[in-house]
């Protein structure tokens, strides 16, 4: 159970898969929101660049002692979570690789804010669609991380 | 010690280099279209078979040798593929991905477009002129990605060089 890795992947590895990782890793409260500063404080959140994707980063232990990573896969997540698991599987590491898609509970500001943060670099008109669209995802994310501790226990 | 070929959205190029890795083809002589055409797995990806590894030999020492291929983000693929090594702290060689896309993207377009249209024989044809044009630079990919240190030695392999 220690050397399982936990990877919760989606676009950019900004913004849905940080906010995931940090509450899998109890970074942020489940029974509020969050506030901007909140999320700020958060290693990577909207700080993701072009050359980070495809980079699994590390962003700590959880309390079972599982590694916990976000991974930015552009729009080939699924591609890029079958070839990992396959050189896993060569490699004979397969059992220890869990991945989670965090691309459904994305909201459509966040795709908004995030396209024009990350990809346009316009981070002053980006960057308050992000956070306000990653409120609106964080119960969809809450749910998500739950139930994957569910399933990594079972 | 693995080899993955990668090709973008069909097997074509990385069949036929994954064949010189294999020392299935002489390196000296560009193949005729027909013996190009007869090699396993020069053909196109399915729609089910994106990044799926298929295992097409093991290599004089051993090394396993696989190809793939991608419809989308190969370099994200790749960069995936040594970040996965990382995590293990493994050497970049266990797994090598060598890039086998073609130099004009737009050539695997058109061959995704004849096939689209049923015209299979004419997207092989296009496919064996387009690995014709660029054998020699797989030769160079092959012997390059062939060159690499191995692990435990401070020499490259030269018996690796075709």
């Amino acid at each position: 159970m220690a050397n399982k890795k936990i990877i919760y992947r989606c676009f950019g590895g900004a913004h849905s898969s940080v906010v995931a990782a940090a509450i899998h890793l109890e970074q942020l409260r489940t029974d509020s929101l969050p506030s901007d500063a909140e999320l700020m404080r958060l290693t990577l959140f909207d700080r993701q660049t072009q050359d980070g994707h495809g980079l699994m980063h590390f962003l700590g232990f959880d309390e079972r002692g599982m590694q916990v990573y976000c991974l930015g896969c552009r729009n080939a997540g699924e591609t890029v979570e079958r070839v990992l698991l396959q050189v896993a599987e060569v490699l004979g590491v397969r059992e220890e690789l869990f991945f989670v898609d965090t691309l459904h509970c994305v909201t459509f500001k966040m795709r908004i804010g995030g396209y024009l943060s990350r990809r346009w670099q316009l981070i002053r008109i980006g960057r308050p669609f992000v956070l306000d669209g990653t409120r609106k995802a964080f119960p969809a994310l809450v749910k998500l991380v739950e139930k994957v501790k569910k399933e990594v226990l079972t | 010690m693995n080899y993955l070929y990668l090709g973008f959205a069909d097997l074509y190029l990385p069949a036929v280099a994954a064949a010189l890795h294999l020392q299935q083809l002489d390196a000296a002589a560009v193949p005729a279209a027909a013996k190009l055409a007869s090699l396993p797995y020069f053909r196109r990806a399915a729609r089910d078979e994106d990044g799926k590894l298929f295992l097409a030999g093991s290599d004089s020492a051993g090394h396993k040798v696989f190809l793939l291929s991608v419809k989308t983000q190969p370099e994200v693929v790749a960069r995936a593929v040594e970040s996965l090594l990382g995590l293990y702290r493994l050497p970049l060689h266990e797994a090598k991905v060598v890039s086998c896309l073609p130099g004009n993207p737009q050539q695997a377009m058109w061959g995704r477009m004849l096939s689209k249209f049923g015209l299979n024989g004419l997207e092989k044809e296009l496919a064996c002129r387009m690995a014709r044009n660029c054998f020699k630079d797989l030769v160079r990919t092959v012997t390059d990605a062939r060159l690499t240190r191995q692990p435990g030695f401070g020499l490259f392999d030269s018996s690796a060089r075709i």
